[in-house]
């Protein structure tokens, strides 16, 4: 009676541990999923106050806004345009924004405006499918520095077939495209729930890790060292938002598909430029080379052309040793950085080395009207 | 009658009075289990021993007195009824083995020369296995006598377990033996999961017969001396168990599991006899086992197998076959194991009613078995695949104990009728519930059928690798591609099986998920892992995607991507690239099938029985060969590729056939809902036809009311911005009656399909010769609507396109003019 007893008891607790068990982990989603990654700015500026106060005005920092109350209201309420015949408008009833068009029989409300205004603001509306799953419509119609609205990029052929409002994406596009825009987007039950979605870049979103470490005081290091990382994987971690060149297939990745110039890691890692200074035996001498060699995502973009041009200088700058000499006296700290040998980059031969090489190097490509991107795949042009 | 035979030789064994009689009574005892009939009372030894003079004095009268009573007879042929027709019911099943073609392609690559026939087979297998022979049966059967051939060993291994487990004389063995063939018949078949059962029962079998070797040398120093030669022939034939199982299975770590249990509870109680031999026993299972191209990488190999859990995560498991029991989906082998560990555990308590006695000489017996019993209970509860094992343990452990009890009783067994009929009840039960009879046939079932992934990948020159999402269809590429040679060819990457025991199955599931959930461009997981299918499978240089058309979620996931179907119906979907020249023809005409069973005027035909070997019925009796779930199936595969209407077309003919079936209604009210909300969210409101379609199959039950509304009306947004207006007034005789006309029509649409409907619309727009387009002139617009609905469902375009043309002629409420734009580009197509 006694081995029976203690047989039941066992077996109980062996079936005990194995239902623990079996709810005891599940698969790691991504980082943008999980609240144990989320850490509040004003943790890290404690240490970092002023990578914090900058960031706060950095495009990363408000690159997705919820419709109610927003700023941005007034760039788009009481707005009509006409595109190949039809004829779009915003409406506000109240702080709610709405999109109609004079052919579709029904208007949408605008829950969020994707974009910082750094080029482009695109209002987009929420709707479940039939799992409850947030499906998003990407309006035809978009906001622009210049103050327009026009066609938003993507909604090509808006008047072919039946009357649309936007684009419509299902429940995996519509986490993606919130993925790059939020730094936690909770998902109970495997359905992102929008409503407590922290939005915007803050700092755990780029530096994974960064809730442990301001938990454990610094002493925890960051989940990626970005100093590192090698160029390519540094454009790359650009890349999971602002696209990757391994993720297109060698007949899209020509001029002739000029939507990739909204893509700068993918224009970058075609560079010449990039692949020779980056090249384990060629680019021996040459600085290294990646987004952060002109931008600081901290920072607000830099707009003044003369920054960008001393970049491209730094290699392809005069190469007489009188010019070398002044570089190495005047910036020593540069010239530990930069040997003497790294000064035999090809100089321009069409024009002076103080011309603006940006301007036919790397000039701004419209892709709709009213909004351009700078190609960031640096190249002799025909 | 073997009964009457032991009984024959114990007198002579009494009168010689030598022990060495008695061991070979003993013998004939054991190695001939009593069957049916066997209801004749049993004494015990101690009865006999102290009844010779009685048993000797008269064979007449001990003859006479041995008579079955009338009520005997029939017990005993209700035991025998039961037992065959369990055994039939057991044995005629399909293969079902997922893993079957995969089993038969390693054994084919052995038999061209491999001894690593994974690695061979597989771009991510470096390894060499333990069980490379497994395959090897199986493929000679089939290659010698089809499918045909496989089964005959299938019943020759359920003949087998049904010897060892229900003749052993007793309807309590009978229910538990009964059970267990119900519950593993689909294991039953002559690939590894098979020989790891059989393994099992010998191994049991043999340890029964080593503890009957051990009692009886217990007692006797010089009888120990001259037995060792048979002890020594006993491990022989466990070193040759092992070493086969081995070869053939991943089970030896089970096996050798319950000797290290005997060995170590010998230990404890200080049994040094049964710990020596035990030891033994373990060392020769150890090197025999070992006996193989993976050498002593077999055990670590059959531990990752048996007890996944040692080395990977339960999210990892989860919708595999290693997933722990009690988030694994639950079925008939499931309960089957719960109710024979209650019988096992009642049998442990010892309860009178069930004969329970002293297990054997041998004293700690009970608390070997208890720590064995808690092994594989362990194993099965932390992986569900373990569940045929720890049932084939519980059985025969439970029948040896049976056939104890049958020794040593003396009339004081539970053999009466009561007993008989509850387990005649119980059995009759098992065999409906288990869906045993549902599923009665011969060859191999429709979900392993490879043929129509043979057509699909006829036309093509495949090369690069080849993910499968499960071992069904990584094993079913593997058959149907040529054998692996030197020449380079489409080669599959890896099964989960494999992955398991070479831990890549964490990336396997992984990749699983970002598939499924339409994850393609790369992200970053919270364990600092890549994330996203684009890049992993470039890597992988995967120029074909194999997966389960029962994935439901993943076939949908992929529809938007650049990966497109190579067949439409195969129960193992191929994806090639868009764009791939490899694919190119094969990609081309696949579109033009979509097209066909969507718009053109196809009709789905239920496959007629025909005998072949994947469809159960040997011998063409039966009228389709395609069930009602594999009809279903085959629906809701359709709708996850966005093909409703061919969906509703399977599913109206599967209709007409099982008119009842709740499973075929339910997804035809799925394709509803599901057109309704495209509709809704293209014109902003969906149309009363599919509105109330989504609603209800019972028209009595059914509300037909405004659709809801996506968004707010244009006017009505308008509105909001000016002074208040009166409201609209709407629904008047006309939508009243329209709607109750609807409504009938819809009773028939439901019940016979859209032609059908539309022939009753037509009669009853005008009893008269007027052709039905006519009418469109002047119904209801959702009503006109309804029918071009219904035309483009049934192929009939060119009606369509009129209908279409007569409703946008007339005023449209907008959103009927949006939707109905939208139903002329599907005519026209």
């Amino acid at each position: 009676m006694k081995t029976a007893a203690l047989t039941f008891l066992a077996l109980g607790l062996i079936i005990a541990g194995a239902i623990w068990w079996s709810h005891a982990a599940t698969l790691p989603g991504p980082v943008v999923a999980a609240e144990t990654e989320l850490v509040k700015t004003q943790t890290c500026a404690e240490c970092h106050p002023g990578v914090v106060e900058d960031f706060a005005t950095a495009p990363h920092a408000r690159t997705l806004h919820r419709v109610a109350g927003s700023e941005w209201l007034d760039r788009f309420a009481g707005r009509s345009v006409e595109l190949e015949g039809r004829r779009f408008r915003f409406e506000s009833i109240g702080d709610e924004l709405w999109f109609a068009a004079d052919d579709v029989p029904f208007a949408i409300e605008v829950d969020w405006i994707f974009g910082s205004g750094q080029h482009a603001l695109t209002p987009v509306s929420i709707d479940p499918d039939l799992d409850g799953r947030p499906n998003l419509t990407q309006l035809h119609v978009s906001w622009f520095r210049d103050g327009s609205i026009g066609r938003t990029p993507g909604s090509d052929r808006i008047a072919d077939g039946p009357p649309t409002l936007g684009l419509h994406h299902d429940a995996a596009e519509t986490e993606r495209c919130f993925g790059c825009h939020a730094s936690w987007l909770p998902q109970p039950e495997g359905r992102m729930e929008l409503e407590h979605a922290v939005i915007n870049l803050d700092c755990s979103r780029c530096h994974p890790g960064a809730a442990r470490h301001a938990a454990s005081d610094g002493e925890l290091a960051l989940g990626v060292d970005w100093d590192q990382l090698s160029p390519l994987e540094s454009i790359n971690r650009c890349g999971e938002c602002h696209r990757r060149v391994d993720e297109f297939t060698p007949d899209e990745l020509t001029p002739a598909h000029t939507h990739l110039v909204r893509f700068a890691p993918v224009g970058l890692a075609l560079s010449p430029c990039f692949k020779v200074a980056n090249d384990p035996e060629q680019g021996e001498g040459f600085p290294r080379f990646d987004c952060l060699s002109c931008h600081d995502p901290h920072l607000p973009t830099r707009t003044a052309p003369e920054y960008f041009n001393a970049q491209c200088r730094q290699c392809h700058g005069d190469v007489s040793p009188a010019a070398i000499l002044d570089r190495v006296a005047s910036d020593s700290a540069a010239a530990h950085a930069r040997p003497l040998a790294s000064q035999r980059a090809a100089p321009c031969s069409a024009e002076p080395l103080d011309s603006s090489c940006i301007e036919c190097h790397m000039p701004k490509s419209q892709i709709v009207p009213g909004l351009s991107f700078t190609d960031h795949w640096i190249r002799v042009r025909e | 009658m073997l009964f009457q035979d032991a009984n024959r030789i114990e007198p002579e064994a009494r009168a010689d009075g030598s022990k060495d009689a008695k061991i070979q009574a003993r013998r004939l005892v054991v190695r001939h289990p009593v069957s049916y009939p066997m209801a004749q009372p049993q004494r015990s030894a101690k009865a006999r021993r102290s009844a010779p003079a009685r048993a000797s004095a008269s064979d007449l009268g001990s003859a006479a007195n041995t008579t079955p009573s009338k009520t005997q007879r029939r017990l005993d042929l209700l035991g025998l009824v039961l037992a065959l027709s369990v055994a039939a019911v057991a044995a005629l099943q399909p293969i079902c083995s997922e893993d079957l073609w995969w089993q038969l392609s390693r054994g084919r690559q052995v038999l061209l020369g491999s001894v690593q026939p994974s690695a061979d087979l597989l771009t991510l297998e470096t390894a060499r296995e333990a069980d490379w022979l497994g395959g090897v049966p199986g493929y000679l059967l089939y290659a010698a006598l089809g499918a045909g051939g496989l089964m005959v060993a299938r019943l020759a291994i359920v003949t087998f377990l049904a010897w060892r487990w229900i003749a052993a004389g007793r309807f309590e063995a009978l229910l538990t033996g009964g059970l267990a063939l119900l519950a593993i018949s689909p294991a039953l078949s002559p690939l590894p999961g098979g020989f790891d059962v059989i393994a099992i029962v010998l191994l049991m079998a043999w340890s029964s017969r080593a503890r009957s070797l051990i009692a009886e040398q217990r007692s006797d120093r010089q009888e120990l001396a001259a037995a060792q030669p048979l002890l020594r022939r006993h491990l022989a034939w466990l070193g040759l168990l092992f070493f086969a199982w081995g070869n053939l299975g991943g089970g030896i770590g089970l096996g050798a599991g319950l000797l290290l249990v005997t060995a170590t509870t010998a230990t404890l109680l200080r049994q040094s006899l049964t710990f020596r031999f035990g030891s033994l026993a373990l060392l020769v299972a150890g090197v025999a086992g070992s006996l193989n191209p993976r050498g002593l990488g077999a055990w670590s190999d059959s531990v990752r197998l048996l007890f996944p859990a040692a080395t990977v995560s339960p999210a990892v498991l989860e919708q595999t076959p290693w997933a722990p029991l009690p988030s694994a989906a639950w079925g008939f082998p499931s309960l089957a194991l719960l109710i024979l560990t209650l019988l096992w555990l009642a049998r442990c308590v010892g309860a009178a009613r069930l004969g329970s006695i002293p297990l054997g000489a041998v004293s700690g017996e009970r608390r070997t078995r208890a720590v064995q019993f808690l092994f594989v209970q362990g194993l099965a509860w932390f992986s569900a695949a373990n569940v045929p094992l720890a049932i084939a343990w519980l059985a025969s452990d439970l029948v040896d104990r049976w056939r104890i009890a049958s020794e040593h009783h003396d009339g004081k067994s539970s053999q009466g009728a009561g007993v008989a009929l509850a387990t005649a009840a119980a059995l009759i039960l098992a065999m409906f519930f288990s869906g045993r009879l549902d599923s009665l046939g011969w060859g191999i079932d429709a979900r392993l059928d490879p043929r129509l992934l043979e057509i699909a990948l006829a036309e093509t020159r495949p090369a690069g690798t080849a993910f499968a999402d499960d071992v069904r269809s990584g094993g079913m590429l593997a058959w149907t591609l040529p054998p692996v040679s030197d020449r380079p060819g489409l080669r599959l990457q890896d099964v989960p099986s494999r992955a398991l025991i070479g831990g890549r199955l964490a990336e396997h599931q992984h990749l699983l998920v970002d598939l499924r959930t339409g994850r393609q461009t790369r992200y970053w997981r919270q364990d600092r892992s890549p994330g996203g299918f684009w890049l992993a499978l470039q890597l992988r240089n995967t120029s074909l995607l194999c997966i389960s058309s029962d994935r439901f979620e993943l076939v949908r996931a992929l529809e938007p991507t650049i990966w497109k179907p190579l067949s439409l119906d195969s129960p193992v979907i191929p994806y090639a690239r868009a764009g791939d020249a490899a694919y190119a023809d094969q990609l081309l005409a696949v579109l033009r099938y979509r097209q066909l069973v969507n718009l053109d005027p196809w009709t789905y035909v239920v496959p007629p029985s025909s005998g072949s070997e994947f469809d159960r019925d040997l011998f063409g009796l039966r009228e389709t060969a395609v069930g009602e779930s594999l009809l279903v199936r085959q629906a809701r595969t359709f709708r996850a590729m966005e093909l409703h209407y061919a969906a509703l077309r399977v599913l109206f003919v599967g209709r007409q056939r099982w008119p009842q079936s709740g499973a075929i209604e339910a997804e035809i009210r799925h394709c509803q809902e599901e057109l309704a909300h495209q509709e809704r969210r293209v014109a902003g409101q969906a149309s009363w036809l599919r509105d109330w379609a989504a609603q209800s199959s019972d028209i009595e039950q059914l509300e037909p009311r405004d659709p809801p509304r996506l968004g707010r009306p244009s006017a009505l947004l308008a509105a909001a911005t000016k002074p208040a207006e009166p409201p609209e007034v709407d629904a008047d005789e006309q939508e009243t009656e329209a709607k109750r006309t609807l409504l009938s029509q819809l009773r028939v649409y439901w019940a016979d399909g859209p032609a059908a409907a539309l022939q009753a619309a037509g009669e009853q727009a005008h009893r008269s010769a007027a052709p039905p387009p006519a009418a469109a002139v002047s119904p209801h617009p959702q009503l006109a609507y309804a029918w071009v609905c219904w035309a483009i469902e049934s192929g009939q375009h060119e009606f369509a396109q009129e209908l279409g043309r007569s409703l946008t002629a007339r005023p449209l409420p907008p959103n009927l003019r949006i939707l109905v734009q939208y139903r002329m580009e599907d005519a026209e197509q």
